[in-house]
């Protein structure tokens, strides 16, 4: 799956399961971490690192302008 | 070591080789690999586009070594008029001066002359006089190869618009273009040879700026000299038909009111070239400078004024050969820039600064300390950007001042091939990029915890498409 970027720079990320689950649950409503923690119970991997492999992309996300703080 | 001999008799192998081969075509037939079935395929357009059913003189297809086509392989591809075939398609050797009576009389005595295979050097019978092996064979071959003397008014395009100038070559494209010493007048009416190495004037012309006279040649020579190529970059474009070039003279589209030709210093000679640049296989990176004022205290002030640093961008182009990564001649030019310079002040002064401040003679020059240059990730609106060239790959970025920061240094850097065109963006990349500053200080300011803890959206300002699986499109 591809995060595509319909405006600014038009970037396209490569994202994985984890990621694109990460990205469609982020509504303004669930905190990172309630979400990831979400994550890590439906997929049955560990939370940490989850987290771990998450926050890094999610900045990258945000300073992307694919991802906003509500 | 004794090669393999063939076991077989010669009559023997050509008819399995003509068996094998009426075995492939019935194999091709019954593929449906004929060719009425591509050119149903392709359609007449097509076909003519191909210039399928044209025929291609023979000389030009075959090579034979001392032997020059007639007319360029270029030109055989053109439909020709009814007529003309016969003599436009005549094979020429080399060097073709009419031979002298005496010679052809001895031509004639030895039997050369009745050599009709014109495409090869004819030989010299034991005992006559020898004859230089690339002169014409046959004395009526020869009439293809006369050259008007007379000089031609041809049509000249520079940057003072069309004119007018005398040649010595009276060519205009085609048979009749023919010189004797096999130069190909692959030139056209307005002058001008594609190659690698550009467009060039295939004659000495005198220009307007050219205080010298031109140089009387003698006989006719093709233009080797340097000096032939020395013309204005509104001549070259003009001819290329080019747009978007980065040259300070030529009309290009580019909307920015700077052109600042950087690069290395052969890049730096070559600027007066835009055409030859462009024509060469190379990729553009193209750097773009909001110059924004250095009172601006933050880049949150500078967002709010964005239009404002918009209207004095300017804009920076240089090349790097194919197979060099770009990115680390923007990574090596932003090292030896020296930010006081880079800021406000220095698009205040015009591009003439700038091309200073970007001059890699200077790049050895130690960045200044307290450098405050930002340099983010994108492109501009400009006409580099949304060239067909850049889709192969155009380093840009961006780079603002925002003022002085605390701390003094960059916090971000980011240099990144942009993977194709932006396409058309009115509004310009400001606001993106206030945008990204703006989530670089948001960052900055919270740690993982912090972030944890935060609640994020994404930026989708426009609702769904109501089928499913079409692609949201998110203007963030």
């Amino acid at each position: 799956m591809t995060l595509v970027q319909g405006g600014g720079f038009g970037r396209r990320v490569d994202a994985d399961t984890a990621l694109a689950a990460f990205v469609g649950a982020c509504d303004g409503e669930l905190s990172v971490r309630a979400i990831t923690g979400a994550i890590a119970q439906i997929t049955g991997v560990d939370e940490d690192a989850l987290v771990a492999d998450l926050l890094p992309r999610a900045r990258d996300l945000v300073l992307d302008g694919l991802l906003l703080p509500a | 070591m004794t090669p393999p001999r063939s076991t077989g008799a010669p009559a023997a192998r050509d008819r399995d080789r003509t068996r094998s081969g009426r075995g492939d075509r019935r194999d091709l037939e019954a593929a449906g690999f004929t060719v009425e079935r591509l050119d149903s395929l392709w359609g007449t357009e097509a076909a003519a586009s191909l210039h399928r059913g044209s025929r291609v003189c023979g000389a030009a297809c075959t090579g034979v070594a001392g032997v020059v086509p007639a007319r360029h392989p270029r030109h055989a591809l053109r439909p020709r008029a009814a007529g003309v075939a016969g003599t436009r398609g005549r094979r020429v050797p080399v060097g073709g001066r009419r031979p002298g009576r005496r010679r052809r009389a001895a031509a004639e005595r030895h039997g050369t002359e009745t050599d009709t295979d014109a495409t090869r050097p004819t030989p010299t019978t034991p005992g006559s006089r020898s004859t230089p092996p690339m002169r014409s064979s046959t004395p009526r071959s020869t009439s293809a190869l006369r050259v008007r003397r007379r000089p031609r008014r041809r049509q000249l395009v520079d940057r003072l618009g069309p004119r007018r100038a005398r040649t010595r070559h009276g060519t205009g494209g085609g048979a009749r273009a023919r010189h004797r010493r096999g130069h190909h007048h692959a030139l056209r009416s307005a002058g001008a040879r594609p190659g690698p190495s550009g467009a060039r004037p295939r004659h000495r012309v005198r220009h307007p700026g050219d205080a010298r006279p031109p140089v009387r040649r003698r006989g006719r020579r093709p233009p080797t000299s340097p000096a032939a190529r020395s013309t204005s970059p509104g001549f070259n474009v003009a001819l290329n038909g080019l747009t978007g070039s980065s040259s300070g003279s030529a009309p290009c589209s580019n909307p920015s009111p700077v052109n600042a030709s950087t690069g290395s210093s052969r890049t730096r000679r070559s600027s007066s070239r835009p055409a030859a640049k462009a024509s060469r296989p190379t990729s553009t990176a193209t750097a773009a400078w909001w110059a924004t004022p250095s009172s601006r205290p933050s880049c949150a002030a500078w967002a709010s004024t964005s239009h404002r640093a918009a209207r004095r961008s300017s804009l920076g182009n240089w090349e790097y050969r194919w197979g060099s990564d770009g990115l680390d001649r923007v990574r090596f030019l932003v090292r030896g820039l020296r930010p006081r310079r880079l800021g406000g002040r220095a698009g205040a002064r015009g591009p003439a600064r700038l091309r200073r401040d970007l001059d890699p003679r200077r790049r050895d020059e130690a960045p200044a300390p307290s450098s405050t240059t930002w340099w983010t990730p994108g492109s501009t609106t400009s006409a580099t950007a949304a060239s067909p060239a850049s889709a192969s790959g155009t380093s840009s970025c961006d780079g603002r001042r925002p003022g002085r920061a605390a701390g003094g240094a960059p916090r971000l850097r980011r240099f990144e091939r942009v993977p194709e065109t932006l396409g058309s963006n009115p509004a310009g990349l400001g606001a993106t990029v206030a945008r990204v500053l703006d989530a670089a200080d948001w960052l900055a300011a919270h740690d993982d915890e912090a972030l944890g803890a935060a609640h994020l959206r994404v930026a989708v300002t426009s609702p769904r498409n109501g089928t499913t699986g079409r692609a949201t499109t998110t203007r963030p």
